[in-house]
């Protein structure tokens, strides 16, 4: 199934090109999205998921089409 | 001289903000959590329009290296920077009541601190914190509410780079996403004040709407 991966904040991810459809395996999660896209375990302490959205914590699985928006806000203020 | 004690001062003080919203704001709350860059510009543009009550919250002191782009005085050196906002805020507006908090916030507690504000700016410095902050709005407790955070702010690269997103129904990122705080990009006053702005005309989009 496809679901559309925005970035938002810190994150570049090398090879994937933002706000667009990845392919992933029935019943993912947005960790195994995480690892799809080989984000840093680093980073995905601090990234806030969101899926159609609305926030979810990272075992929530994706259904066909959703839109997944992640987001590692960037320091300062 | 102007009574201050007079509740038609208010009146003066506001006579040029929108007439549509007007008796809004004065009716609206809004916590500030974080009293630096963003935080206290934003807080201080919301007491200028007379919001009702800010409930500011910060653990640290004020610092030479503050001054460069938050709202405070070389007499404020040394001061909470809570202390030092709500002095200023009195100031500007006499009638605002200020609730102040000098802590940490973490997921225990900004759930009760802010239990009475609709609308949250978020105005932290440091990527964890910014990520609770977001994190609490996953929360059943705060899902009625509205956050306002920054994510993008640094250096001197275009004002027009910094835009308001809504990121979910109730979270709204101002910032350019891109331009972190850290040594070589460096934080000054221009384009932290542009972003604050962001957050606060948000606030205000978000008083019109829900009181």
């Amino acid at each position: 199934m496809k679901v559309k991966v925005e970035l938002l904040g810190l994150l570049h991810i090398k090879g994937f090109k933002n706000n667009n459809y990845i392919e992933v395996k029935d019943d993912s999660t947005i960790s195994d999205i995480y690892n799809e896209l080989n984000i840093l375990k680093d980073h995905q302490k601090f990234i806030i998921p969101f899926i159609n959205g609305k926030e979810v914590r990272k075992s929530v699985m994706v259904n066909d089409g959703d839109t997944v928006k992640i987001f590692l806000p960037t320091g300062g203020g | 001289m102007v009574n201050k004690i007079d509740s038609s001062f208010y009146d003066q003080i506001t006579a040029r903000n929108s007439a549509d919203i007007k008796e809004k704001i004065k009716q609206a709350v809004v916590g500030i959590a974080g009293c630096g860059g963003l935080g206290s510009n934003a807080a201080i543009a919301l007491a200028r329009i007379g919001v009702k009550k800010l409930v500011i919250t910060d653990f640290d002191k004020v610092e030479p290296s503050n001054l460069n782009r938050q709202q405070f005085f070389i007499s404020d050196i040394g001061k909470n920077k809570t202390d030092a906002l709500a002095s200023f805020i009195n100031k500007v507006n006499p009638f605002i009541t200020v609730e102040k908090h000098v802590l940490k916030l973490s997921l225990k507690n900004i759930f009760n601190i802010y239990k009475d504000c609709p609308i949250i700016i978020e105005a932290f410095d440091k990527v964890s914190e910014k990520a609770m902050i977001v994190e609490a709005f996953g929360d059943k407790r705060f899902k009625n509410k509205f956050l306002i955070t920054a994510s993008g702010l640094a250096g001197y690269s275009s004002s027009n780079l910094i835009k308001t997103n809504k990121l979910s129904k109730n979270i709204f990122i101002c910032g350019d996403n891109k331009n972190e705080g850290n040594e070589k990009n460096g934080l000054m006053a221009p384009r932290v004040i542009i972003a604050a702005g962001h957050q606060a005309n948000m606030a205000v989009d978000l008083i019109s709407k829900i009181y």
